[in-house]
């Protein structure tokens, strides 16, 4: 009968296999949920880095689109804005000079 | 039974332990040869498989209008480079090549040079820089061996033409080339950085560690507004064509603070189009060097007056209306008779002017000159400003003074004579031109006493009056008290050794004389063809016309003086 173990050495070593196992485990999932973590942090970093390059990218095509070069070609051809006429200007004793030098 | 069992084991043993102690020799053999020996290359091909550290490129610094306009923006776009690995030969690369031809729209020479390259053995080849997000998108789907996307930055220019000479242009790495881009091109830079990332095994990324932040380029603040720069840049490229000159530069600044609120040029050019220094047309405001002509008779009047040379009361016999200088005469348009001071001013009369810079002692109009700021650079912060030229008075032989004193035999920049006409905005204070707010480097503006504040004043009651009454008449507006000076200067003929009675350079120079000045402007037009060629008929309406726009803009109302009067009528379009 030598050798066989008792019932109090084989709960022992059952209970040591299981606190084996569970710490492993719970490394295991650690290292995952790390990993996963690790994913989800990397996602939305790269979500927030791309949401501000678009804010910067719309406001410079704001300002593109706002440019006053292009509303005024904006206005011009399809707007139909043009430029005063002379006779829409008065000039009262306004005197003119050729002598300016 | 003991015995025998003991006997049993032992014999397993002897077989057994010189296998397991084999088996471990080998292993650890194997251990030394993969840890020990081959340690370097395993280290680093698991570095090359699951880490990637990324060079961070920084983006360059923004650069805004006074009012926090975006003029130029750095945004992050991608480039395709070929990288050829020691499995893949030249034809995979070549294969790809002409997958993304059609994709990138490579033209025959851009092909031919990465040809090229790919024949000599390169490894690392761009195939296009600085792609769109469309054609980016378009090679990542492609999923081509060898090919890989890079990213960097790439500068806007929102307002494409705009102030183009003020602001310059990078070239394709980035490196500020022209303008501002260039003279503050290491605080716009910023520091690149380092990320480590680390990939499983379907190189999707799972880790980014920040190894060095890169650091954003500082933005930078122009004093310039836009809205004036449109102005002033629309009226200038109007009248240099409507003259069918060769070029024209204005300059609007803000005396007080010496701030320039617009600095235009034409010819112009597209910063989002040039990338060499050759593709950028000079900036003649500060880069182009004259003689100023009437312009520099400011200078004259003031150092007369300042060092009691004159006073006002003085008068002047220009009843010639020529003045001999060894042979060379020099002429008034007409003969004026007996002029005042003030009159000699506002006719803008060379034979006065000439009697006038004679009283002055030669060392003291130069020492004027220099305190004026002429022969210096201003340090306005802008690449290929030029001191311009003045001769000491050792050089001046017989007639050089007559000559400088009405603004001949010296060369000046637009910008040096903006800063002579705000010494008189300023009350005799100089001070400085700068385009840039608020960036370490920039001097700031600090007031240098040129000529005495009655002396200034009286300058500027002259300057008033030749837009009242004198040559500068067409840069009057109703309402607003204008101060300036017009000037006309003939031109050198190098291959006739003469100045041409030809070929003008029309100038104006002012500034609204409120308390303090709102704002002072030079318009200079080179070489305008036709009848109009003197700066008061082509150089001052421009002036006019910028400083009516500025006027509305700024909202300054008309001051209570009496004067002719000017209305628009919008409505009927009838004369009333």
């Amino acid at each position: 009968m030598r050798g066989r173990l008792g019932r109090k050495d084989i709960l022992l070593l059952g209970a040591a296999a299981l606190c084996a196992v569970s710490i492993l485990t719970f490394y295991l999932w650690q290292q995952t949920e790390s990993i996963r973590i690790g994913y989800e942090t990397g996602i939305l970093e790269k979500k927030m880095t791309d949401l501000v390059e678009e804010i910067k990218t719309l406001e410079t095509r704001r300002a593109a689109l706002l440019s006053q070069d292009r509303v005024e070609r904006t206005a011009r051809r399809e707007l139909g804005l043009t430029d005063i006429r002379d006779d829409q200007i008065i000039y009262h004793d306004f005197v003119f000079s050729r002598e300016g030098r | 039974m003991k015995t025998r069992h003991s006997e049993r084991s032992l014999r397993r043993l002897k077989v057994l332990g010189p296998a397991l102690l084999a088996w471990a020799v080998i292993l650890a053999g194997r251990l030394v040869q993969l840890q020990v020996l081959g340690h370097d290359r395993f280290r680093a091909e698991v570095i090359e498989q699951n880490q990637n550290i990324r060079m961070v490129p920084p983006l360059r610094g923004t650069i805004y209008d006074r009012r926090g306009e975006i003029l130029a923006r750095s945004l992050p776009v991608q480039s395709v480079f070929l990288s050829r690995s020691d499995k893949e030969t030249p034809e995979v690369q070549r294969l790809a090549l002409e997958k993304l031809s059609g994709i990138l729209a490579l033209s025959r020479e851009e092909k031919n040079r990465i040809e090229a390259r790919i024949r000599k053995g390169e490894r690392f080849i761009y195939v296009k820089r600085k792609i769109d997000g469309a054609a980016a998108e378009a090679v990542e789907a492609l999923h081509l061996p060898g090919v890989f996307l890079q990213e960097e930055t790439k500068r806007f220019y929102t307002q494409g033409r705009l102030a183009a000479h003020v602001l310059g242009f990078v070239d394709v790495d980035e490196k500020g080339r022209h303008g501002v881009e260039k003279v503050f091109n290491e605080a716009l830079s910023g520091v690149s950085g380092q990320s480590l990332i680390l990939r499983d095994a379907h190189r999707r990324a799972y880790h980014l560690e920040v190894l060095k932040r890169a650091v954003t380029g500082r933005d930078l603040e122009l004093t310039i507004d836009q809205n004036i720069q449109y102005a002033a840049q629309k009226i200038l490229a109007r009248a240099v064509e409507s003259h069918r000159a060769a070029w024209g530069t204005v300059v609007v600044s803000h005396p007080g603070t010496g701030e320039i609120l617009a600095l235009a040029s034409t010819p112009d050019f597209d910063p989002n189009q040039a990338a060499a220094p050759s593709e950028a047309e000079p900036n003649r405001a500060v880069s182009v060097i004259f003689e100023p002509g009437s312009t520099f008779k400011i200078v004259t009047a003031a150092t007369a007056l300042d060092n009691g040379a004159v006073k006002v009361e003085d008068r002047f016999d220009c009843s010639e209306g020529a003045v001999d200088l060894s042979g060379n005469f020099v002429r008034d348009h007409k003969p004026f008779g007996i002029l005042s001071f003030p009159e000699v001013l506002s006719q803008s009369s060379n034979v006065g002017m000439i009697q006038v810079g004679r009283r002055l002692d030669r060392w003291n109009f130069y020492a004027a000159m220099k305190a004026f700021g002429f022969g210096e650079t201003s340090g306005i912060s802008l690449p290929g400003e030029v001191r311009g030229i003045i001769h000491p008075p050792a050089e001046w032989g017989t007639n050089g003074q007559a000559y400088q004193s009405i603004g001949y035999g010296v060369s000046v920049t637009a910008v040096q004579v903006l800063q002579a006409i705000n010494v008189i905005a300023n009350d005799g204070v100089l001070i400085p031109p700068r385009i840039v707010k608020g960036a370490s480097g920039t001097p700031a503006a600090g007031g240098k006493p040129v000529v005495s504040v009655p002396i200034a004043r009286e300058i500027k009651a002259i300057l008033r009056g030749v837009v009242e009454e004198g040559t500068g008449m067409t840069a009057r507006i109703h309402g607003y008290p204008i101060a300036g000076k017009t000037g006309t200067t003939q031109k050198w003929d190098a291959a006739l050794r003469r100045y041409s009675s030809a070929r003008h350079l029309a100038s104006f120079a002012g500034f609204v004389d409120t308390q303090p000045a709102a704002f002072s402007m030079v318009v200079v037009i080179d070489d305008p063809q036709g009848d109009d060629q003197y700066g008061g008929l082509v150089a001052a309406p421009v002036f006019r016309e910028i400083a009516r726009w500025l006027l509305l803009y700024r909202r300054i109302p008309p001051v209570p003086i009496a004067s002719r009067v000017l209305t628009a009528d919008l409505g009927s379009g009838g004369r009333r």
